[in-house]
């Protein structure tokens, strides 16, 4: 057996109930117990102010067209559970999924609307292993029957917050796994024939919208598809059907509706899937998906994974990094805006924007000129994929960061965008390959009436670089990148970035060992300092391991927190700490200005 | 009839090669054990070995193009060899499926999936051979 592999497979897992009500990271499961026993549950939570509940369809209703909201069993009583909340001093934030849920039986659907199974890209089943290794196999959401059921859900749901007086806030929940190739990948993606079906109905619509074009060259389009105009309606077909669902919670809850959040399922990818069918759980492969979900800004839920594995360095990192810091970041958007509030955030130095789904798979994205891995390396997690996310630029939290942006995708709002943002102050990087003749021409134009100073570096490409203020503008092209190796990319990328001094402590980690950066700014006792940062170090192997490190001459060592199984000496420029398997502690450290 | 459950079973989904729709083949859609998946490396090492030419598809758990169903068969024994398994047992991706549908715990889709599917057993398993040492 693999030494950072959890097998307990000679025991019998028992669940304690606990962990069935409250699955981690402060989730309530109201299902899973009486509701006579919700306030002594909600009283044992101690220390914890907001509670998120996912919204159980099939508890709901059995026959996907009868609702039970309180009027048969007392469990399905949501406003008594936010008055009793309430009375224990806590708010609740309901989690109204908007496609299959792997925590859930059948993915949450109603028992007789669960007629397709789901199936992946390689034809499998989909299916996840819940904490107490039941297989929670999910269905398409593709069934236009699902549909009009679940419209009809909502909007009964929305109609009972209504009459109920429910102020609670609903978000809704898009369920997601970690993937090796594709990063975030939503639960809602189906392969099915229901699916087929759907996309061959999605086709024939287009067909005859493009039939009464007079441009034969549009209606031969899709009589004779090529793969990059297959996958390019592939992917406009799942985003309508997923913004039906996104749309259909949105307005039929519009009174109590606040956003859209990604959640990322620990062990609920497919290849932990033929783990933990035999109870073989990876602690360093969730200790490294809690952190890459983050980078992917989705909410890690470790609802999956049993009780007894989060004990130790996981839960630590669970409740350090997720708990008490990225949850609190995406449902109180405001927290760490305010500047009297000394509250740790993450600390990311890039926003990564890159290649949506709608490109092939070998289309060359960041991960092929190396940049991710890099950034691992170097600036452990310390970045936020933005994926083919609208780009906006705060020039108040924003001035440190560095935007990474592919002109393969550019288009003409995102390019005056970046220039507006390089105009105020942005670091930016552009991939220039693929770049438009036309974005080509008002780049250099750009640079011409702004009488910019260029200047030019060769290095495996031939690097552009302006300033403007506090502004930088470095373009490249990445076609000239693809077939460096894995070393020289990551040299390069070293090169580049350092040319940015962002002043960051690099700590380059043993293999299984996971750094996180936390900040806050500094209170009245720290004014000398700009900020206080907090490094987390984690070892969720079964092996010691050391971790040493320089400290950069405007670091400070404030204090040492959590140690936990660890052993740590410091001088005035080095520190050396041991980790023995699942060893964890954090570091405090002041930034002078 | 029950079978007790033996963890050192190698399970080998198979299914049409469709990565390209002119060939007709078969894929390895996952083989794993009660470690996981399979890494790449060993299933590209095995293939090379094994199998004329490159792989035509390969990542963790996943690897193809096989004319017949034999060399699924042989591509699968050796590498139940070489981690020492005593048995694999071969799984077409509808049998997967169906065993998944009518499973409802862990151990029942295991069992269900050394039932169904063409077993093959390893007459060596056990002998504590070089590779199994170092690889289990």
């Amino acid at each position: 057996m693999l030494a950072n592999e959890v097998n307990l497979s000679l025991t019998t897992p028992v669940l304690r109930d606990e962990d069935a009500v409250f699955p981690g990271e402060n989730w309530f499961f109201y299902w899973k117990t009486s509701a006579s026993l919700w306030k002594v549950k909600l009283e044992s939570l101690v220390g914890v102010n907001k509670i998120y509940v996912p919204i159980n369809w099939a508890f709901h209703s059995d026959t996907g067209d009868k609702y039970d909201f309180a009027s048969e069993r007392p469990e399905t009583d949501l406003k008594k559970l936010v008055d009793i909340a309430r009375e224990c001093a806590k708010e609740v934030i309901f989690l109204v999924p908007i496609g299959p849920c792997p925590f859930l039986t059948n993915g949450g659907l109603p028992a007789l609307l669960a007629r397709t199974p789901m199936l992946d890209e390689k034809g499998r089943v989909v299916a996840a292993v819940d904490q107490e290794g039941n297989l929670n196999k999910l269905y398409s959401f593709f069934d236009p029957r699902v549909y009009k059921a679940y419209d009809h859900f909502v909007k009964a749901l929305g109609e009972y917050f209504v009459t109920q007086g429910i102020a609670s806030d609903i978000w809704s929940m898009d369920c997601c796994q970690v993937t090796l190739d594709y990063g975030l990948v939503s639960y809602l993606k189906d392969h099915s024939h229901v699916y087929q079906q759907g996309f061959s109905r999605f086709l024939q619509n287009k067909r005859s919208e493009f039939d009464e074009s007079e441009d034969p060259e549009l209606q031969n389009s899709l009589d004779t598809l090529d793969a990059e105009t297959e996958h390019i309606l592939h992917h406009e077909f799942y985003t309508m059907i997923k913004s039906i669902y996104l749309m259909a919670s949105q307005e039929r809850m519009s009174g109590n509706w606040e956003g859209e959040v990604k959640v990322s399922f620990l062990g609920g990818g497919q290849e932990d899937f033929f783990k933990r069918i035999h109870q073989s759980d990876s602690l360093v492969q969730y200790g490294h998906d809690l952190l890459e979900g983050m980078s992917l800004n989705a909410i890690t839920s470790s609802s999956l994974i049993p009780g007894r594995l989060k004990k130790g360095v996981l839960g630590k990192m669970l409740d350090q990094l997720v708990t008490h810091s990225f949850v609190e970041k995406h449902f109180s958007k405001n927290s760490f805006e305010d500047e009297s509030v000394s509250q740790f955030a993450p600390k990311v130095y890039f926003e990564v924007y890159d290649l949506g789904p709608e490109f092939l798979p070998d289309t060359i994205g960041w991960a092929d000129l190396g940049l991710w891995d890099y950034l691992q390396k170097y600036y452990s997690w310390c970045y936020s994929d933005m994926g083919s996310n609208e780009f906006s630029f705060n020039e108040d939290s924003h001035m440190d960061r560095v935007f990474f942006f592919h002109g393969l995708n550019m288009d003409k709002g995102l390019f005056h965008n970046m220039l507006k943002a390089f105009m105020s102050g942005a670091k930016i990087i552009l991939n220039r390959a693929g770049l438009e003749r036309e974005f080509q021409k008002k780049l250099e134009a750009f640079f011409i009436e702004n009488e910019l100073d260029i200047e030019k570096v060769k290095l495996h490409t031939t690097l552009v670089n302006t300033r403007l203020g506090d502004g930088r503008l470095l373009v490249f092209n990445g076609d000239d990148l693809v077939d460096l190796d894995e070393k020289k990319a990551i040299e390069f990328w070293h090169r580049v970035i350092s040319t940015f001094d962002l002043g960051h402590l690099i700590v380059i980690p043993p293999e299984g060992v996971q750094i996180s950066w936390k900040v806050r700014s500094s209170n009245t006792q720290e004014l000398q300092f700009e900020e206080v940062r907090r490094m987390g170090i984690f070892n969720p192997s079964s092996y010691k391991k050391k971790v040493k490190f320089i400290i950069p001459s405007h670091f400070r060592l404030l204090k040492v927190v959590d140690e936990n199984k660890v052993s740590f000496q410091h001088g005035q420029k080095e520190i050396e700490c041991e980790l023995l398997p699942e060893g964890s502690l954090s570091l405090d450290f002041g930034v002078l200005v | 009839m029950s079978i007790e459950r033996d963890s050192s079973i190698l399970v080998v989904i198979y299914g049409p090669y469709l990565s390209d729709a002119d060939i007709n083949g078969h894929e390895i859609i996952s083989i794993f054990n009660d470690k996981g998946l399979v890494d790449e490396s060993t299933l590209e090492d095995f293939y090379k070995e094994l199998m004329p030419g490159q792989p035509k598809i390969l990542e963790t758990g996943h690897i193809g193009y096989f004319a017949q169903m034999e060399d699924i068969q042989k591509f699968a024994f050796r590498i139940c060899q070489r981690f020492g398994s005593e048995s694999v047992s071969l799984v077409s991706v509808e049998d997967y499926n169906e065993a998944l549908v009518n499973s409802f715990k862990s151990d029942d889709l295991l069992t269900n999936l050394e039932n169904r599917g063409n077993r093959i057993e390893n007459p060596d398993a056990g002998k504590g051979g070089f590779f199994s040492k170092l690889f289990n």
